[in-house]
């Protein structure tokens, strides 16, 4: 077992937690962790990238049946220093309290229940060394923020989740175009909590499948009045709002899976986010995907924990799908992704990964390619060889 | 935990009075899938005492064939599995992964915080799970089942 027991604390593998039951105990602390590393090959430019993608650790506390310690520290790209790519953030740290069986509350840096990559964002649960665009450009995985969630399960629908909650809202001034809103997130640090925003989600689990529904409602403008006035921009709890709606079906077997997911965002005063900052960006954003992976193993009828996947991903999305007054339509923001490979599992919570990615995007205006240094080539391709783990 | 807020000139009463909103939109959500609670779930039988065996009559299985424990000294519930076979397996409703509750059908069983999946046998059929969930031994004697919980 990667973790052992500590003679000074309580300490314990999963195993031992499973077996022991973290229920007979009254404080128990567990370690676990997740990452992936991967060498990329551009095609088109012919250069290459190796990179420790990510290494995250998992710690949390059990301080009785009632309320737990989660949390999640992550490195990116193996160096932090000033000037460089890495990055050191926790990705998710919450304290979650147990209303009854079926019902807890999350409080603290919380992971919306949006997408499917948002909240399972481990590297062995998803297909092709990277995560699905769209859950990328247009859901911001790993997106998380301080707030409060409640998360429950039906006991009269079987298979009905559902969750809702409030967290600090987005800030508009670092949206970009081309970027979504990403740039906006809080991510718990020194968040403007001046606008807020409501979450909520339905999870329905029938055979096989599962059926999953969620939105987001926030405002994008935490200004001083005097500030908002200046700007243009309407302040307070949801001024400035921004919308998004997604939708997701799985189908979950150790067969074959498939997935599809459609995500809109909608922001309404894009102009007058534009007018205040100048950021270029779009009203609305669109894009969805559809994916298929069938285990080659069962071909061979093995029962074991090998599993080799091979899959085909098609992503569409549209970042400049609805632009407001005085932004020119970006061609390029109009992108497909067709992203196919194999997913090699040896052993539960290892994968090694090796796909190709075919990007398509719309050509840019004339004027923006008229000199060989900027020439924009609207299709272009990616091999991908990477590994993951999470125990 | 040590959260910083920043909270700027602003309408306190808009505040207040958009975060009551926001409060009673969720609450208001909460009570709307009460009343959605339509449809007819898993028969279930709640336990006060499930540290050593727990006995219920088949009867209780209706014409389905899984039943949930409901077991209120421990956190976690049971299901018990009425096999094709006339044989029965329990399962604990707890993910292997991060010990979370799991949601219980026909199909296996999903852990709706990481995506992890189990067959109805306990074995892990989706990530991240990597180990099988806890079983309990279960027998049928007399058309009583019978839940060895306290059984290593």
């Amino acid at each position: 077992m990667l973790i052992s027991y500590a003679s000074f604390s309580q300490i314990i593998t999963r195993e031992d937690s499973l077996n022991a039951g973290l229920v007979a105990s009254n404080s128990r602390s567990v370690i676990s962790g997740y990452g992936e590393a991967l060498v990329s090959y551009d095609l088109r430019s012919k250069t290459g990238v190796a990179d420790l993608r990510r290494n995250v650790l998992f710690f949390g506390h059990k301080f009785d049946d009632k309320v737990s310690f989660f949390s999640e520290m992550e490195i990116e790209h193996a160096v932090v220093e000033e000037g460089g790519h890495g990055e050191l953030a926790m990705e998710q740290l919450f304290l979650k309290f147990n209303l009854n069986k079926k019902n807890y509350l999350a409080a603290g840096l919380i992971i919306p229940r949006i997408g499917i990559v948002n909240e399972n964002h481990l590297p062995t649960t998803y297909n092709g060394n990277d995560r699905p665009f769209v859950e990328r450009f247009i859901i911001p995985s790993t997106w998380r923020e301080l707030g409060v969630s409640l998360y429950g399960t039906s006991n009269r629908v079987a298979g009905l989740n559902y969750s809702c909650g409030i967290m600090n809202g987005l800030n508009s001034a670092d949206f970009a175009s081309g970027a979504g809103i990403r740039g906006g997130r809080g991510e718990g640090s020194k968040a403007s909590a001046t606008n807020i925003a409501a979450i909520g989600a339905l999870l329905y689990y029938t055979g096989n499948w599962r059926l999953q529904t969620s939105a987001y409602f926030g405002g994008s403008a935490g200004l001083p009045n005097a500030e908002a006035d200046t700007l243009g921009l309407q302040n307070g709890t949801f001024g400035t709002p921004v919308q998004m709606f997604e939708l997701n079906v799985q189908r979950l077997s150790n067969i074959y899976t498939f997935k599809a997911l459609g995500a809109f965002i909608n922001i309404p005063d894009a102009a007058k986010i534009n007018a205040a900052y100048g950021n270029g960006i779009a009203q609305s954003v669109l894009g969805g995907y559809v994916e298929f992976a069938y285990n080659l193993m069962h071909l061979v009828k093995r029962q074991d924990q090998k599993q080799v996947l091979v899959f085909a991903r098609y992503e569409w999305l549209d970042l400049d799908y609805k632009t407001p007054t005085g932004v020119i339509r970006d061609n390029t923001l109009n992108r497909q992704y067709i992203v196919t490979g194999l997913t090699y599992q040896p052993t539960r919570g290892v994968t090694v990964k090796a796909d190709y990615v075919h990007r398509i995007t719309g050509k840019p205006a004339v004027t923006e390619v008229d000199t060989p240094a900027t020439v924009f080539y609207s299709q272009n391709g990616i091999v991908n060889i990477g590994v993951g783990y999470s125990f | 935990m040590h959260v910083v807020l920043i909270i700027k000139k602003v309408h306190r009463r808009k505040f207040i009075t958009d975060s009551c909103f926001a409060c009673t939109a969720m609450a208001g959500g909460g009570m709307l899938l009460t009343l959605l609670e339509s449809c007819n779930g898993l028969p279930r039988i709640s336990a006060s005492k499930t540290k050593s065996d727990f006995s219920f009559p088949l009867s209780a299985f209706a014409d389905k064939q899984m039943l949930i424990i409901q077991r209120n000294d421990t956190e976690f519930d049971a299901l018990v599995i009425k096999k094709a076979d006339n044989t029965f397996i329990t399962l604990e409703l707890k993910c292997s992964h991060q010990d979370q509750p799991l949601t219980a059908t026909a199909g296996g069983l999903h852990c709706t915080s990481h995506g992890s999946k189990f067959s109805l046998e306990g074995e892990v059929l989706n990530a991240p799970a990597t180990e099988p969930l806890r079983i309990f031994p279960t027998e049928c004697i007399n058309n009583n089942v019978i839940v060895k919980f306290g059984a290593k």
